[in-house]
């Protein structure tokens, strides 16, 4: 079973593989046919994740683990919103209301605890490790705020130049990362199309 | 649901929870053992409640009969099974036990003999002549003897042991007269039967015996059990008995009254002690019949299985119990073969049934080896039957037997006859036979005097001198010796002075002053060497009697036998030797003969078959050593001392002691010997050396050197102080506080800590949302909007651009790919961007999302821009939300291919028909998935190659996306909320968003920075000076 999963990846990575590469019209047609399966098994994969946490939930409630009952408010509002989507369709106001005023409202909250998060975590940095790397990180965080900082009185002189220079910076490392991503992704997919890594589950 | 209450609390908890959530008790704990615990240990009787049913019904059941059988057991007599040698104990039980086990040596004597009741029954009936005047001076003797001898001893073993089973010792002694040649076999677990009634032998002794052992019925049946010497056992259980029971021991010398005198009377019992005495020899005994009335049939039936003994059909002990006499001599004929010499003398006549005592008593004559033809005399009259009697007592000395054939004169004296026989038993010297045994006052001693010398060490002065002397002596002169020695109240003063003569030996012999009137002791005789042929046909079991035993009789306490043993015997062998032939007597007291005192045997040999008169006890331990003992222990077949009757009842052991050589002390003296008396015979054997007091070496002297080996100066005393330098114990310190400090605790420190970290984040907390807050709700728009920098200026002039030279009405994919959670900074950045789009080439807007969220994101985005409301965009019309596109890269890659397989609801069905594509992202990985893409696509398709591709990012998405802004596969970009309010601001502030967020967005950044920049300088103060603590304490 190992190796008849093994093979289906392997060929299937092929295939498009060469498609991509070598635009036959049968081998656009079969990595167009692959590439319309995947993105079923992707769509329907998000659903099973849904599925998967009503189950857990559900799990969690009957063995009556330790807050459970939220496990129980989660199913209810999956459930309650999943129906008046069916029936109500997505752009209904009732439906759009829910997550005008509850699922935004909540992550950006989430994202403004980070924001105090990181300006908590910033003031202890020296008090746990007091170094040069420490300090220079702290300044030049400190300098880019303070050159995108609006003033009262504009923008403060030299923002430009800050900016130019961390763009520098940041440029240069956003490309790195870049290379070192699709370097990543290359080697990942190279391993998976020669059955080293299997993260099906075949190992 | 189920609930469990805490017990500390006393609260209900669901059962799923393992620790009480109000107290955070254990709520389990019956199963719980901590690690490092020791399991405590309970008592099985507190799980008893747990037990099911039917277990605790099956313990209680076991629990009850476990009591009930220890209720039996305390109820029941103890029976002493385990006894040492009572050497006549199985003897009672012989007549009546038809299961008893008959040893092969004791069926060689009498094969066919069988214990039947009715022999046994006649054997008490008529007890022989020869016991019959033991019974009367036995009586007192009895009385008086019977109180000081030891429980072991008693004749209560006797006759617990034989009463019942006289009948089998009567079958026994008297096996039918019709059969001469039958082998005798004795039967020491025979049970008690009843009495033939063909053998009217006089056993008022056995009649005891039986009496006594029907009192401890429980103990006669063990006894059976443990053989004939149980017997003996089982009465001494049993002192009430023992009075009956010793009596019979008087009997076997014919001990006068005196001996028994401190017991308390009993008539019914002397006489039947006596009685089995008068069987012995076979003569009649007046005395033994005077308490046998009794009891006659009793000890007729006693006395039957002495007949028996010599392996001869013994019909003495047929006779009925009224011919006492008779029977009593027909008993003590078969002791005339015992020397083992030809009975020849028993000629005198004997009473009725004369036939069958000579039948029954021949055996006796055999126990020698010699042919027994003795029992051919007549028994006509008890007087002249006494003669008879005696006789074969005379050859019990290994001497030939003439006094057998005399008769005796008077019943008394047949009796003192009928004693004197058995001073030749232990090798008593024969002088004292022709000694006239009047009956002493001292009778005690008298009585026990012959057994005295029945095997003690005077048995030793027999040799072949003394068989020539016994030669020479007249045939009267033996009758005389033994005759029995008779009690007191009983005896004839005739014939007493000369038959009590070797009775007087005995007693001197034992001469034991501490040793209390009536106390019997079973004292060892040594008879004359048998002859060779006696000694050849002699069987092996009576071989060993003559062997003097190891053990010290029954009742005799061990130091007076250890101190008769090592008191010469008084030589008294002349008057024997005078009267017996000397072939006959050197034949009796010849090496290996029954007689034999030359030949200290082993402790297992037994060297006499009777004991002396002075303890009754010890005549039956004689014979039952010579008879039955092979494998005796040491202190059980070692010669009996004299016994001292009439020195009192309270024997001393210390004089005993004294004379007592330690070398001759068996194992089992020498392990009760104190050892304070090991320490002062150490000490004063040598003064000079030191005697241990202490430990396993107690006692011994000179073990250990007194002084020290080798130099005889005190060694150096060597300090055990460990001799350490300072650095040493500096390093021995330190390892210890090392050490110390691993068992102490630190001090936890986090309280503190988690207090200020708190405590920060909730001001940081309330001062931004409460800043802000304000600013927001003031809607301040203090803070200007400006573009300070060439380059923002150019990268906002090329967007616009790129908006501007999309057509009108076309057709302009949009994609949403933000999280809800920065969907404020995104449509504060997109919202610029499509409102001037919108404004200026009022496109169709294609929503697409490759976030599950996207689609309603899309919506909202519409909502707040104003597009949807302010510019009367409206859904479906103006632009198209087609909602979330799965799979990645792959489902991009296939929407960009074919937009309509992918997603039906495009209104396009290529994607080049987009004329641009803006995408809205706040994560660099979507956005670059789209850029790589069209990038890829554009290569393929040259129609894609004009149509831009606009990104609004994130401020977190921006620097990553920038290289491909500056690669130009990214036509515009906008990042952040400063981007968006500068584009915005060039866009105439529209749809505003951004202007509302840019003052508080400064305010932020205000407070951002101030903290960071005063936090860290705090926290670098902070953390310098903890450090610097710690490093002070450490």
């Amino acid at each position: 079973m190992r190796i008849f999963t093994a093979a289906i990846a392997m060929a299937s990575g092929l295939i498009v593989l060469l498609g991509y590469l070598y635009p036959l019209e049968m081998l656009t047609q079969i990595r167009g046919t692959l590439t319309d399966w995947a993105i079923i098994i992707a769509g329907v994969a998000v659903l099973v994740g849904v599925l998967n946490l009503i189950f857990v939930q559900l799990e969690k409630i009957r063995s009556r683990q330790k807050n459970s009952i939220y496990g129980v408010l989660l199913i209810v509002s999956l459930l309650g919103t999943f129906g008046l989507g069916l029936v109500l369709g997505p752009g209904n106001q009732y439906v759009q209301l829910a997550v005008d005023a509850v699922i935004v409202p909540v992550e950006a909250s989430l994202m403004a605890i980070l924001a105090v998060t990181l300006v908590y975590a910033s003031i202890r940095l020296l008090r746990r490790r007091a170094d040069v790397m420490t300090v220079i990180f702290l300044l030049m965080a400190v300098i880019i705020l303070v050159a995108v900082m609006p003033t009262p009185i504009g923008p403060i002189p030299g923002d430009w130049l800050i900016l130019q220079f961390a763009g520098m910076f940041s440029r240069g490392g956003a490309r790195g990362l870049l290379s070192g991503i699709a370097l990543g992704t290359l080697l990942t997919s190279l391993r998976v199309l020669f059955g080293i890594d299997r993260p099906y589950g075949g190992n | 649901m189920a609930s469990l209450t805490c017990p500390t609390c006393g609260k209900d908890n669901p059962d799923f929870l393992d620790n009480c959530q109000f107290c955070q008790t254990a709520l389990r704990r019956e199963a719980k053992l901590n690690i490092g615990e020791n399991p405590t240990k309970k008592s099985t009787g507190e799980l008893e409640e747990v037990l099911p049913d039917w277990l605790r019904e099956a313990r209680k059941q076991s629990r009850d009969s476990a009591e009930e059988e220890a209720k039996k057991e305390a109820t029941k007599p103890k029976i002493q099974i385990d006894e040492p040698a009572d050497l006549l104990a199985g003897l009672a039980f012989q007549a009546a036990s038809d299961e008893e086990e008959v040893p092969d040596w004791l069926a060689a004597i009498n094969p066919v003999e069988k214990k039947t009741p009715a022999s046994s029954k006649s054997v008490e009936e008529a007890p022989s002549d020869f016991f019959a005047q033991f019974n009367q001076p036995a009586q007192e003797s009895s009385k008086a003897a019977s109180s000081d001898i030891s429980p072991e001893i008693s004749s209560s073993t006797l006759g617990q042991g034989n009463l019942p089973q006289n009948d089998e010792l009567t079958n026994w002694l008297s096996p039918n007269s019709d059969r001469p040649d039958e082998s005798f076999r004795f039967e020491p677990d025979a049970t008690p039967e009843p009495a033939k009634p063909t053998e009217p032998e006089d056993l008022s002794w056995l009649r005891d015996l039986e009496s006594s052992s029907k009192q401890s019925t429980p103990a006669a049946s063990s006894q059976t059990d443990g053989g004939w010497m149980s017997n003996f056992d089982s009465s001494a259980a049993q002192p009430s008995g023992a009075q009956e029971d010793l009596s019979w021991l008087n009997n076997l010398g014919g001990i006068p009254a005196s001996t028994n005198a401190p017991l308390p009377p009993q008539p019914d019992s002397s006489p039947d002690d006596m009685s089995w005495l008068n069987n012995l020899g076979g003569t009649p005994v007046s005395s033994s019949n005077e308490p046998a009335p009794a009891q006659p049939a009793s000890s007729q039936e006693d006395l039957s299985w002495l007949n028996n003994l010599g392996g001869t059909p013994i019909p003495s002990f047929d006779e009925p119990a009224s011919a006492k006499p008779s029977s009593s001599q027909e008993d003590l004929s078969w002791l005339n073969n015992l020397g083992g010499t030809p009975v020849s003398s028993f000629d005198e006549p004997v009473s009725k049934p004369p036939a069958s005592s000579q039948e029954d008593l021949s055996w006796l004559n055999n126990l020698g080896g010699t042919s027994v033809s003795s029992f051919d005399e007549p028994a006509s009259a008890p007087a002249p039957s006494s003669p008879e009697d005696l006789s074969w007592l005379n050859n019990l000395g290994g001497t030939a037997e003439p006094s057998s054939n005399e008769p005796l004169p008077l019943q008394s004296s047949s009796s003192q006859e009928d004693l004197s026989w058995l001073n030749n038993l232990g090798g008593t010297p024969a002088p004292t036979f022709n000694e006239p045994t009047p009956l002493p006052p001292a009778a005690p001693q008298e009585d026990l005097s012959w057994l005295n010398n029945l095997g003690g060490p005077s048995a030793s002065s027999f040799d072949e001198h003394a068989s020539e002397q016994f030669a020479a002596t007249s045939k009267e002169d033996l009758s005389r010796r033994f005759e029995p020695v008779l009690p007191e109240s009983s005896s004839t003063p005739l014939a007493q002075p000369e038959d009590l003569d070797w009775l007087k030996n005995i007693d001197n012999q034992a001469g034991d002053p501490s040793v209390p009137p009536g106390f019997q002791f079973l004292t060892p005789r040594h008879t004359a060497p048998l002859t060779p042929q006696a000694q050849d046909s002699m069987p092996d079991w009576l071989k060993s009697a003559t062997e003097e035993p190891s053990m010290p009789p029954l009742g005799a306490t061990s130091m007076d036998w250890f101190t008769s043993k090592e008191q010469p015997p008084a030589p008294k062998v002349d008057e024997i030797q005078s009267d017996l032939p000397a072939p006959q007597i050197s034949s009796v007291f010849a090496p290996g003969g029954i007689f034999d005192q030359s030949q200290d045997r082993s402790a297992s040999d037994d060297q006499n078959i009777f004991t002396s008169a002075h303890d009754s006890s010890s005549l039956s331990n004689q014979d039952v050593d010579s008879l039955f003992a092979v494998d005796m222990p040491d202190w059980l077949s070692q010669p009996e001392p004299t016994a001292d009757v009439p020195s009192g009842q309270g024997s001393s052991s210390q004089d005993l002691s004294d004379s007592l050589a330690p070398v001759n002390l068996p194992s089992w003296v020498q392990a009760m010997r104190p050892v304070e008396a090991a320490i002062s015979e150490a000490s004063a054997l040598s003064p000079d050396q030191t005697t241990e007091r202490e430990g396993p070496l107690a006692g011994f002297r000179g073990v250990i050197p007194f002084a020290p080996i080798g130099s005889a100066q005190r060694p150096k005393a060597i300090s055990l102080k460990l001799q350490a330098s300072n650095e040493q114990q500096a390093s021995a310190l330190l390892l210890e506080q090392i050490l110390a400090g691993e068992t102490t605790a630190r001090p936890l420190k986090a309280a503190s800590q988690v207090v200020s970290q708190r405590a920060l984040r909730w001001a940081l907390s309330g001062l931004f949302l409460l800043v802000l807050g304000v600013m927001l709700s003031l809607g301040s728009q203090m803070m200007p909007v400006l573009v300070t920098s060439p380059q923002m200026s150019a990268d906002i002039t090329n967007l616009s651009n790129t908006i501007q030279s999309i057509p009108e009405s076309a057709q302009v994919l949009v994609v949403i790919d933000y999280e809800p959670a920065l969907a404020g900074e995104m449509e504060a950045a997109a919202g610029p961007l499509l409102d001037q789009l919108v404004v200026t080439r009022k496109p169709s807007l294609t929503f697409v999302s490759s976030a599950p969220n996207g689609s309603a994101l899309a919506e909202r985005l519409m909502k707040n821009t104003k597009i949807s409301g302010g510019l009367g965009y409206q859904l479906d019309s103006q632009y198209f939300n087609i909602g979330y596109l799965p799979g990645g890269s792959a489902g991009v890659r296939g929407f960009i291919e074919n937009p309509q397989a992918i997603m039906p609801a495009v209104k396009v069905s290529r994607f080049s028909d987009f004329a641009a594509v803006i995408v809205i992202s706040d994560h660099a990985e979507s956005g670059l998935v789209w850029i790589e893409q069209l990038e890829l696509m554009k290569q393929s398709d040259t129609t894609l190659a004009s149509q831009p591709l606009l990104v609004a990012a994130s401020a977190q998405a921006g620097p990553l996306l920038q290289p491909y802004v500056s690669s130009k596969q990214v036509a515009g970009m906008i990042s952040g909320l400063s981007d968006a309010a500068r584009y915005e601001f060039m866009n105439g502030s529209r749809p505003g968003l951004a202007r509302s967020y840019w003052d508080a967005f400064g305010v932020g950044l205000f407070l951002a920075v101030a903290s960071i920049v005063l936090g860290s300088l705090w926290s670098l103060f902070t953390g310098i000076r903890a450090r610097r603590a710690e490093a002070g304490l450490g």
